[in-house]
């Protein structure tokens, strides 16, 4: 009897199940699909990656910058007209850029304005962080 | 069934041949539109959703073993491609109590079916089905439609073979109430009339 119960219920419902059968999609989902598989495949000019820097380029780089040590090296370059002699190094030496930073002031109202800035700035990456973090959150 | 089959046109699509996936799309496209249309419940994101299934199983059709079914590795697919859409477009599953009671006679409610026109039935029979959740009804629809067995079902939902069992018990004995519930008022209604 138990049996029978348990029996029932399952014909039943295979019969019903069976009856009503499946969705059907669009007619044209099969060609949907395929040209969808198509296009896919086909490599896209724009999707596809292509160095900034091509091979080709790299080794002429390289080329260089090898040549140039190498010149640097063992080259025999004729250095008594170089053009270091134009400039005049000894201003260095003679730097007082520094010293007169020592005397500089700001007025307050600046000070104040740069350091309120900052805050704000601050804060808007905190909260621009969060704001943006919830947007793209996972669940 | 088609095993055999299927495994030949497979191989066909991974030689290159691409016009022979459309008859494993032709053969499955109903169960798969019909496995995203329970869980997404709108007719063109399940076409989109169905879609995606058989773009994404042709792209990933040679790291199918052939250890299970070709239809349970699809349905598998479906399965989760329909999870992932619903989350993406931020809704949930939709589910519905579990409570049925003990005493329910399905005898009554297979005569009562019958007694509706075929049209009638059918509709009747959808609506109590949609009313079931997402994943009851499609159990069902694997296991009664499909013919699929309790362990192909627990490897496409990702569940145990028992936890497939008893759900499929209990979303049996709810559909039947369900049934029961929606035709009932209507022969009592008709009953005395002659």
């Amino acid at each position: 009897m138990e049996e029978n119960k348990e029996k029932e219920p399952d014909y039943f419902v295979k019969k019903i199940i069976q009856e009503i059968g499946l969705e059907e999609p669009s007619l044209n989902f099969t060609e949907t699909v395929l040209s969808k598989i198509e296009t896919a495949r086909e490599p896209n000019s724009v999707t596809v990656y292509t160095p900034l820097i091509s091979k080709f380029s790299w080794a002429i780089l390289a080329v260089i910058v090898v040549g140039m040590g190498a010149l640097a090296l063992f080259g025999k370059v004729d250095t008594k007209n170089s053009w270091l002699e134009y400039i005049n190094l000894d201003a260095v030496s003679e730097f007082t850029f520094l010293d007169s930073m020592a005397n500089l002031k700001f007025p307050s109202t600046l000070v104040y304005g740069v350091l309120a800035l900052t805050i704000f700035v601050y804060v808007q990456i905190f909260l621009l962080k969060n704001h943006l973090g919830k947007k793209y959150e996972l669940h | 069934m088609n095993h055999n089959q299927d495994q030949h046109y497979i191989a066909k699509v991974i030689q290159g041949d691409i016009r022979a996936f459309s008859v494993l799309i032709d053969r499955y496209k109903y169960m798969v539109f019909t496995m995203a249309l329970k869980i997404v419940r709108n007719r063109e994101d399940a076409e989109e959703v169905a879609q995606d299934v058989f773009i994404k199983a042709f792209s990933a059709l040679d790291t199918f073993k052939g250890d299970s079914k070709f239809s349970t590795w699809l349905y598998q697919i479906a399965y989760y491609r329909s999870l992932d859409y619903l989350k993406k477009s931020k809704r949930s599953v939709e589910t519905t109590g579990i409570d049925v009671s003990d005493d329910y006679s399905i005898t009554n409610a297979e005569y009562i079916t019958d007694y509706l026109e075929a049209n009638d039935r059918k509709t009747m029979i959808k609506k109590a089905l949609d009313e079931l959740s997402a994943d009851d009804s499609l159990l069902i629809t694997l296991h009664y439609f499909e013919e699929l067995s309790l362990k192909e079902i627990s490897k496409v939902m990702d569940i145990t073979a028992n936890t497939a069992k008893v759900r499929l018990f209990r979303s049996r004995k709810r559909l039947a109430e369900i049934l029961k519930d929606r035709v009932e008022p209507e022969v009592v209604k008709n009953h005395g009339r002659k």
